[in-house]
């Protein structure tokens, strides 16, 4: 069963890396609009030595990571103290889905406006699609807790912070991995359209020039890269999902 | 059930006047964010140009959705109904998903130009995704249920 | 002298209209070593009372000691609660999950585990310690918790009908179980129940407690022969103990405050 599996995503991505590298070299597309596997993988790897673009690449991934260590834990710890009382939740509740509706990349000009078009920008707009997503799921994770954990945790004679820790946070243990996935795949998206609509660096800038050049190689070079780059910093976060939920066996 | 209605009402209005009273009194540059007068005069002055507008994207979003719906759910359901291929797949769907969607568009751009058309592809793609893992996974676990009620 | 003293616990919750009376005027002890239930109908208090004797909720009146000392909070160290969900920390181990108290408490890492070793094998679930709680069964849960609370070595444990989520099998094995886990360690065990046949089975006294207000109304002293085995629920003296308790009940009106 185990092999099948295996069996049939290699078989897909066989076929779909096929199609990519057979099709513009035998012409039934043009290599102009879609240039082979092989360029682009070539292309991909040159990128990688050429000093500019890793300089692009970095102060891109600053950006990501700043956003996400400044947005993440106040976006957790708002979340527990908005999801503790009923009062707080239905006081935020509505205004944080409201927040989470509304495509957040409607505001860029907002924000070009507002901060410029700097460093400082890109990090708050990064942040803000992390604060919203995590804020709303950290509710969600405190509001999950049993009930029956605060009493268990007294008469075990845990303190606050015990119980806090012990009894609080590994029940919200799944739903916070989870979260802080999905903030950080919405940060990326954030600063990356950041960059490639009002930036002077960054990796979303470096898209943007290219695309707009007609330099289709060099386009997907860096889409490439992008994408196996998220794809397995994603992988990797579901593995510590998976590892940090074992206990969660869901057959009823 | 009128006083929650009521309540809500006051918080909104009591947020507007703040928000106004602030470039009004001048705490905030008018330039970083507008006041709501400022807005409402700027919609009804503008009022035409931004409902052709707004009517244009509409038209976009309503065709990427009559293509990403019908062919989310029915990739969906076709790849969840198998319990093989819905496994081997939803990883494939959600590694695909966790790739920034924005990086597709310039290469959409290069491929459709710079009409409706990328839009649309754009945003059938951006919700084709999500539809389709989601109807997969959805499909998978009640399939998986009503196999085993019945072996039970 | 006894070990648990309550004194005219009274407790009320406020109400727009006037408030409502959960306990009225309650007192009672408990002698070191008692095995003592505590039954009435469904609302009538029994688990808000047992919550103020543990100290996780504060009465309005009247006073509750135990070792002479007044109950204002948990005592850990002395008394042990398990409740009807048994409410293991699934992330945990049973080994893990009986560890904890210990954990909390600083106990050193070699002392607890061996502690949490003995009461494993002492509940019968040694073989199941690196289980996880999704792996055990209802009766085997209820097990480990009771393993749990006897961890720090407490002198009295409260049990607010830790088997009413099993069936009437494992209900009955379970009762035989922490009979013989109460005869091996000599705890003084708070027991509360609506099945009358557990209680009377079970206890060294019976209380019946009527709903609205919560208050105690009637108290047998249950005079069975010990160790107690099945057979003896079908002899006439368990009959005439069990009915009695039941007329007891039976005699408490149904109150104002007390839903249907």
């Amino acid at each position: 069963m185990r092999s099948k599996i295996i069996g049939i995503r290699l078989a897909i991505l066989g076929v779909i890396i096929t199609f990519w590298e057979a099709a513009p070299t035998m012409g039934w597309i043009d290599p102009a609009t879609l240039p082979p596997a092989s360029s682009v993988a070539g292309m991909a790897w040159q990128l990688l030595h050429m000093p500019r673009f890793l300089a692009n690449l970095l102060v891109t991934g600053e950006r990501v990571v700043l956003a996400f260590v400044l947005a993440a834990p106040i976006a957790v710890l708002l979340g527990i103290v908005i999801g503790e009382r009923l009062a707080t939740r239905r006081a935020f509740e509505p205004a944080l889905r409201i927040a989470i509706s509304i495509p957040q990349s409607v505001f860029l000009p907002v924000f070009i406006l507002a901060f410029g078009i700097g460093f400082a920008q890109k990090v708050i707009f990064g942040a803000t699609h992390v604060i919203f997503v995590v804020m709303i799921n950290t509710v969600a994770a405190v509001r999950s807790i049993p009930s029956g954990y605060g009493p268990l945790a007294l008469t075990m004679g845990a303190s606050r912070t015990q119980t806090f820790w012990r009894f609080y946070i590994p029940a919200m243990a799944p739903y916070l991995t989870t979260e802080l996935r999905l903030g950080l795949a919405l940060d990326v998206v954030g600063v990356l359209l950041a960059e490639m609509y009002g930036s002077k660096d960054g990796v979303g800038l470096q898209i943007f020039i290219w695309s707009e050049t007609l330099h289709t190689v060099e386009l997907f070079a860096p889409i490439l890269i992008v994408s196996v780059a998220t794809i397995f910093i994603n992988e990797t976060m579901r593995l510590l999902e998976n590892y940090f939920g074992r206990w969660r066996n869901t057959l009823p | 059930m009128n006083r929650k209605l009521l309540k809500r009402a006051c918080a909104i209005i009591m947020f507007l006047l703040a928000w106004q009273s602030t470039i009004t009194f001048g705490l905030v540059s008018p330039i970083i964010i507008a006041s709501p007068l400022a807005i409402v005069q700027a919609a009804v002055n503008g009022g035409s140009d931004f409902l052709q507008a707004f009517r244009f994207t509409l038209t976009e979003i309503l065709i990427g959705i009559c293509i990403a719906w019908p062919l989310g759910i029915g990739l969906g359901i076709l790849l969840g109904s198998n319990r093989t291929i819905a496994d081997a797949t939803a990883p494939i769907l959600s590694s695909i998903f966790a790739i920034p969607m924005v990086i597709w568009y310039p290469m959409l751009l290069v491929w459709l130009g710079i009409g409706a058309q990328s839009k649309i592809a754009y945003g059938a793609i951006a919700g084709f995704f999500p539809i389709a893992l989601g109807t997969l996974t959805a499909f998978n676990i009640s399939m998986g249920d009503i196999v085993s009620s019945h072996v039970r | 002298m006894p070990v648990i003293t309550v004194n005219d616990i009274g407790k009320s919750y406020p109400h727009p209209s006037k408030p409502i009376c959960v306990l009225d005027h309650i007192s009672f002890s408990v002698e070191e070593g008692q095995f003592v239930s505590i039954v009435g109908r469904s609302g009538c208090g029994k688990s808000t009372l047992l919550q103020v004797l543990a100290g996780l909720l504060s009465a309005n009146e009247g006073s509750v000691s135990i070792d002479n000392e007044l109950v204002r909070a948990p005592m850990p160290g002395k008394v042990a609660m398990v409740f009807q969900d048994a409410l293991l920390l699934p992330w945990r181990t049973a080994f893990d999950d009986v560890v904890l108290p210990l954990q909390l408490s600083g106990v050193p890492i070699g002392e607890r585990r061996q502690r949490a070793t003995e009461m494993l094998e002492l509940v019968g679930l040694a073989a199941f310690a690196d289980s996880f709680p999704h792996q055990l069964s209802g009766g085997m849960r209820q097990r480990v918790s009771i393993a749990r609370g006897l961890v720090r070595n407490p002198r009295i444990i409260m049990m607010d009908e830790p088997f009413g989520a099993l069936d009437e099998q494992t209900r009955m094995r379970m009762g035989d179980e922490l009979l013989r886990i109460w005869t091996a360690t000599r705890k003084t065990i708070l027991f509360i129940t609506h099945s009358l046949s557990e209680a009377v089975y079970l206890s060294d006294v019976v209380r019946v407690m009527a709903a609205a207000p919560g208050r105690i109304v009637d108290e047998v002293a249950i005079d069975l022969p010990r160790p107690r085995t099945l057979e003896m629920m079908g002899s006439e003296r368990f009959g005439q103990l069990r009915n009695r308790v039941w007329k007891s009940i039976a005699g408490t009106s149904i109150g104002e405050g007390e839903r249907l």
